[in-house]
């Protein structure tokens, strides 16, 4: 049931996603790139639909009046800002935990292993340098 | 009167320089430059950081102005921080459906009609004070703020100022603000704004401001908004003309 209510919510995610790109498309067809240009383009459509946020954010102030506009913008402001300020802080901190785990397991468990194998191989190959097999005799054959 | 020389360190004459300049500081690079300049022009330096709804911090501009205080002791800052909401709401507000239905959306451009608010404001403040100079710190990087270009509105508050007997100026304007405070070790890199170190009242209403010029951009051409802005806040400086000669 889950899982099922998981996968609508996905699909509706990306549903949403491409309405949003499909809509930004066709609102700014006219527009073009700094090159003259107004083919399609990943890039492009990204731009777009920041602009489309823009006019929608746009429309609805325009009709504001004085408070109750401050208040939306600065709803807004908190919303957008401190959101992307959390995200940032969050991938600030995973980063900086992957980092730190990486270093740890490398300097605990990384380094005596080398440092283990290097001793093992060298005994090896004493080992082998005094064995029968090794010998002048048996590398002949 | 103190012994002063410009920027270029050119012995400035005795008539030329002012007892008393205001300027408009937010406690940033660029206004703190503006600020340096002032001091080292004249005795007494007023520093204004305004404040309305949305406008936070404002005791944060005072973290440059210490500096200031310790590299010109012998200059009085006087530091005050003023509410001019009235005056914004007012030149914003004043002609609501008037203006949207003539300009479209460019009544959006907050931060134009903010520094208009702050402008009204100056101007009251230096007949009280008895200034006939104020600083600015508009630079060039910035132009696309209304108020930080010369074509939209620098030209015109040169206009509205000089009627009022006050010589408005940009003395920072063509400079790398960050760089020369930093060469007078006034800020600890020559790169902080947008840095945490970059310490200045904040602004949520500027959002508003972003997603206009986000919109405008992506629809005209940067010659057309500079154009389309100019109309509009011709008319905004001549509002303001007509309420300061009410007052």
């Amino acid at each position: 049931m889950h899982k099922r209510v998981f996968l609508i919510l996905i699909a509706v995610v990306i549903a949403a996603n491409i309405l949003h790109g499909f809509v930004a498309a066709l609102v700014f067809r006219k527009r073009k790139d700094r090159a003259g240009d107004n083919r399609l383009s990943y890039e492009e459509i990204k731009r777009r639909r920041k602009a489309l946020n823009s006019l929608a954010i746009c429309g609805i102030c325009f009709l504001l009046p004085y408070r109750v506009r401050e208040f939306f913008v600065l709803t807004l402001h908190f919303l957008i800002n401190s959101m992307k300020a959390k995200l940032l802080l969050l991938v600030n901190l995973l980063s900086s935990l992957l980092e730190k785990t990486t270093a740890l397991l490398v300097y605990f468990i990384g380094l005596p292993m080398a440092i283990f194998c290097e001793k093992l191989m060298s005994k090896d190959t004493k080992f082998v340098e005094n064995s029968v097999e090794q010998s002048d005799v048996t590398k002949r054959y | 009167m103190k012994e002063r020389t410009d920027q270029s360190g050119t012995e400035l004459p005795a008539e030329t320089r002012p007892e008393k300049i205001l300027c408009l500081y937010s406690g940033g690079s660029d206004s703190t430059l503006a600020a340096l300049m002032a001091a080292n022009l004249a005795d007494t330096v007023y520093l204004v950081t305004y404040e309305r709804f949305g406008l936070f911090a404002s005791k944060r501009s005072t973290n440059n102005l210490l500096r200031l205080r310790k590299r010109f002791p012998n200059t009085q800052f006087i530091h005050m921080i003023v509410n001019f909401e009235k005056e914004y709401r007012r030149i914003a507000y004043s002609s609501f459906w008037s203006d949207r239905l003539k300009f479209g959306f460019i009544p959006l451009s907050v931060c134009g009609l903010c520094k208009l608010g702050m402008h009204w404001k100056t101007i009251t403040l230096c007949r009280n004070h008895d200034v006939h100079v104020v600083y600015d710190g508009a630079t060039k990087a910035t132009e696309i703020f209304p108020a930080q270009n010369y074509t939209i509105m620098i030209e015109g508050l040169k206009r509205l100022y000089r009627e009022h007997d006050i010589a408005y100026e940009t003395p920072v304007y063509n400079l790398d603000t960050q760089k020369e405070l930093f060469k007078e070790k006034l800020i600890p890199s020559d790169r902080i704004k947008g840095t945490a170190k970059d310490i200045q009242p904040l602004c949520s209403q500027q959002l508003l401001f972003v997603r206009f010029v986000d919109y405008y951009l992506s629809k005209h051409s940067f010659d057309k908004y500079v154009s389309d802005l100019k109309r509009y806040y011709d008319v905004k400086i001549d509002q303001l003309r007509e309420l300061l000669i009410n007052a």
